[in-house]
């Protein structure tokens, strides 16, 4: 078995070349260019993501209103934007389809560190993948569903489900926190020759962890730094959750060039 | 780099204690003198915090530049007393930090723990005090949305006290450290080091914080 895998590594896992075990697949595909896409992803969502909620689209980073608009503000911005803010969601939608990728690559590369003993911390990220990409992806639906029918829905409606567009987008942070902490400690943790990540890029989780906490309290106040519109609950945290995603995508995709992500340091008979 | 038995020269926070006075695990990263304390990476947190609280400053002056009156009249509605007696308390916690981290490392090991106490006390009693000065607050009908003034005051003290409350665990750290240390085994002075300036930026940041809502006119 370990014989095979051997083998199996020098094919697979060589730098560049194309894979012979695989027959059909395209010349010059190998599972390391592909796991290279998978970091990618990290980008290509924050730029998604950025672009569906500019003042070109759907306008909510930064916002067009905050929560003293009446709801007859609400609705005018919704009349005069109805287009444009479905574009939003549409592009968000498929900028969350790259969250998860990003995810799933992080916790892949680190399942390592905890070889020879249960993923805790890798099945923890999966789960927390699940959470965020859920939320991420409930966000663009709800963005989708508000401006479905705004010119004959009610003001008052529009406006409560406009408010719980921004709860949201600002108000799952602990959720995040937790999967980032659980990724620092996976990089503290790892012990081997060659870690998968730089120690210090643990602290930048734990950061993030820490620091994007501020949006957290936006159900408490309608006015003020940490209003939905606030300084405290939209753009510090956008600042620092983007920051945390393009820095750990530059990581993965600095580790998996060095390929030791998956080396056969990893032990075969690792869970799956 | 050879780690003789006894030797106090820091690795970072992690590895496990048994490697202590043996050859270092590869990977592990050696920290010598003139380097950075604790580790390097929690520096990025360090003053990654601090640029919140610098948001957070320039967000009040800018806030204060629009009514100066209301902020200089609310200013004096606050307790400054308790301001005063609890930047005192930071900051002798922050020395009995320093000092606890400086008696495990010249080894004077008795002392490690009392310093540590006497810093938990001291942040225990800054929480204390808070929730005086809150409660007072409140009680009289103050709340962060009455005005600009006191929305700012509750977010950047509360937002400080969520950081005090985090350093206050951090102190239990650093209690069980000296602890530990005390009864000769080994300890990561790395680790120390990261509690330490974590509690030392804390102190930093009332520093700042007090004159700002308390003292200025």
């Amino acid at each position: 078995m370990g014989m095979t895998n051997a083998a199996t590594e020098n094919i697979l896992f060589s730098t560049g070349g194309a894979t012979r075990l695989s027959t059909g697949s395209p010349v010059g595909l190998t599972l390391k260019k592909t796991h290279i896409w998978a970091a990618w992803t990290g980008w290509i969502f924050t730029a998604g993501f950025l672009i569906a909620v500019c003042p070109l689209f759907a306008w909510t980073i930064p916002p067009y209103m905050g929560p003293s608009a009446s709801a007859m503000e609400v609705k005018q911005f919704y009349l005069d934007h109805l287009f444009q803010i479905r574009v939003g969601a549409f592009i968000g939608m498929a900028a969350s389809a790259f969250y998860y990728p990003w995810g799933a690559a992080i916790a892949a590369m680190l399942r390592r560190v905890e070889n020879g003993r249960p993923p805790i911390l890798t099945y923890t990220q999966l789960g927390a993948v699940g959470v965020a990409v859920f939320n991420s992806v409930l966000y663009f639906f709800w963005m989708a569903y508000c401006a479905f029918r705004a010119d004959t829905m009610d003001a008052e409606m529009l406006r409560s489900l406009n408010d719980f567009q921004y709860i949201l987008l600002e108000f799952e942070v602990f959720p995040l926190s937790l999967w980032a902490i659980t990724i620092g400690l996976a990089i503290l943790l790892d012990k081997s020759e060659h870690p998968v990540f730089p120690r210090w890029v643990a602290w930048v989780n734990f950061w993030f962890a820490g620091l994007v906490m501020t949006g957290q309290f936006m159900i408490f106040f309608k006015k003020g730094p940490m209003a939905w519109n606030g300084l405290l609950a939209v753009y510090w945290p956008a600042f620092v959750f983007f920051f945390w995603i393009c820095a750990m995508s530059s990581f993965m995709i600095k580790a998996l060039k060095r390929e030791y992500g998956v080396r056969q340091e990893a032990s075969t008979e690792a869970y799956a | 780099m050879s780690v003789a038995a006894g030797s106090s020269i820091g690795k970072t926070g992690g590895e496990s204690l048994e490697t202590w006075n043996n050859e270092p695990k590869k990977g592990a990263t050696w920290l010598r003198r003139g380097r950075v304390p604790g580790e390097p990476g929690l520096w990025i947190l360090i003053f990654g915090d601090m640029a919140l609280f610098l948001l957070l400053f320039g967000g009040f002056m800018i806030e204060r530049a629009k009514e100066v009156d209301l902020f200089r009249r609310c200013s004096d509605t606050l307790h400054l007393n308790i301001g005063l007696v609890n930047t005192v308390i930071l900051l002798t916690s922050s020395i009995a930090v320093a000092l606890a981290v400086r008696a495990v490392r010249i080894k004077t090991k008795t002392w490690g723990p009392i310093f540590a106490w006497l810093a938990l006390l001291c942040g225990l009693a800054f929480l204390f005090n808070k929730y005086l000065e809150w409660g007072d607050l409140i009680r009289g009908g103050i709340i962060p949305t009455t005005n600009n003034f006191y929305l700012w005051y509750f977010i950047m003290t509360g937002v400080h006290l969520a950081h005090v409350l985090i350093g206050t665990c951090v102190l239990v750290y650093i209690l069980r450290l000296t602890r530990r240390a005390h009864l000769d085994q080994a300890v990561s002075i790395a680790g120390l080091e990261c509690g330490a300036s974590y509690w030392h930026m804390v102190d930093l940041l009332w520093v700042i914080l007090f004159p700002l809502l308390y003292l200025m006119r």
